[in-house]
């Protein structure tokens, strides 16, 4: 009876020390994967959409009052069923104080384009601008992306028909002057020639 | 050289013309016809035995060139019958004269002013070339014209009608 007892509290060690063992490969195991794992979800969420925002050259350059037009693309990358998602525009300047903003709602599968417009306020000054769109799901910042243009001081357009219209008066006068004066030293010459002429034709029959 | 103006009656006017131009024997002319026409002038001219194979026509009455010898500008334009008769004055060598027959007729196709203006021109020619001129007018038209005028000529002609005969006055004189 007394060999038996040795045994037995060497198997339950034994069993003991296995279970601890397993324990702390558990442990460690769980955590190498909450290590890795979870950054990957966070970063799988955060890129789930790919927002592109493009003002055309032709809107780069712009006055106060006028309304600047872009485009957003978005790019659903967890490719799921149709959303609605709301896209917030703003203006801001290079202090990021925001001039203008606007918000609409719009749904979206895989990959879609819209085309937007904002008004510059008529009082902002000169200088780069920002356009910034935010996208948004159940109020939640999903993506954003932005692209800058320039406010340049109005100009009169009136001033640029006067200018114009007085230049091509100015050039209408000029061409008028041009082709009266021709024809008076046109006729001229012509009146010289023909005295030329009569003198000498004179002169040759009285000799 | 002088400038000479001669007022005189209408019907004395071409036997004014004929002295004058027959005292220019062998000398250049440029004959300005504001009232006829070169050929009725040459004619005139050839009728009273005066040489024309020196004068050299600038025919205002008639439009449509006849004679390649004669030059024709209508007397509207002043500045251009003054540059034919500079042309002329510049290119005929030595001494010559000029006849303006009529000034009165410029009047029927231009203001007063621009007939003083142009005849104040063609006196200065005086002093500048060789050249004598000789500017005729009938009494009868023209008056204020004529006053306007009388300052530029050297001197002043005034044919009497009923006896024929011609007055050499000083323009001091019909001024005052």
């Amino acid at each position: 009876m007394k060999k038996k007892r040795p045994n037995l509290e060497v198997k339950k060690s034994l069993y003991i020390s296995l279970l601890l063992v397993l324990a702390f490969f558990l442990i460690i195991t769980t955590f190498l994967v909450n290590l890795t794992i979870n950054p990957l979800a966070i970063a799988e969420h955060e890129k789930s959409f790919n927002l592109e925002v493009e003002i055309s050259e032709s809107y780069k350059s712009m006055q106060a009052g006028d309304d600047v037009w872009f485009t957003t693309k978005i790019l659903n990358l967890a490719n799921e069923e149709r959303i609605d998602i709301i896209l917030e525009y703003s203006i801001s300047d290079p202090n990021n104080n925001t001039l203008v903003k606007k918000s609409e709602t719009v749904a979206i599968e895989t990959q879609a384009s819209f085309v937007g417009s904002l008004s510059i306020p008529k009082e902002t000054s000169n200088g780069d601008y920002d356009l910034n769109v935010k996208l948004f799901i159940n109020e939640i910042p999903e993506a954003q992306g932005k692209d800058s243009f320039k406010i340049r001081k109005k100009q009169n357009k009136y001033f640029y028909y006067v200018t114009y219209t007085f230049i091509i008066l100015i050039a209408l006068l000029l061409l008028t002057y041009i082709i009266i004066k021709s024809k008076i030293i046109l006729g001229k010459m012509k009146m010289k020639m023909k005295i030329h002429h009569i003198i000498k034709d004179k002169s040759n029959k009285n000799l | 050289m002088a400038s000479l103006l001669i007022i005189t009656s209408v019907e004395n006017l071409q036997t004014e013309i004929n002295k004058i131009v027959s005292s220019f024997k062998n000398i250049p002319g440029i004959y300005v016809s504001l009232n006829k026409t070169q050929k009725s002038v040459e004619e005139i001219l050839k009728k009273n035995k005066i040489k024309t194979d020196k004068l050299f026509f600038i025919d205002c009455v008639t439009s449509e060139q006849t004679n390649e010898d004669v030059l024709h500008v209508h007397p509207n334009n002043l500045d251009k019958l003054n540059y034919a008769i500079d042309t002329f004055i510049e290119n005929i060598k030595g001494k010559k004269f000029l006849i303006i027959d009529a000034l009165s007729t410029l009047l029927i196709y231009n203001n007063e002013n621009d007939v003083v203006a142009f005849i104040k021109k063609i006196t200065e020619h005086t002093s500048k070339d060789n050249v004598e001129i000789i500017a005729l007018s009938p009494i009868t038209k023209g008056k204020e014209l004529l006053n306007k005028i009388f300052n530029f000529f050297d001197k002043v002609k005034r044919g009497k009608d009923e006896k024929k005969e011609t007055k050499l006055r000083s323009k001091e004189e019909l001024i005052y």
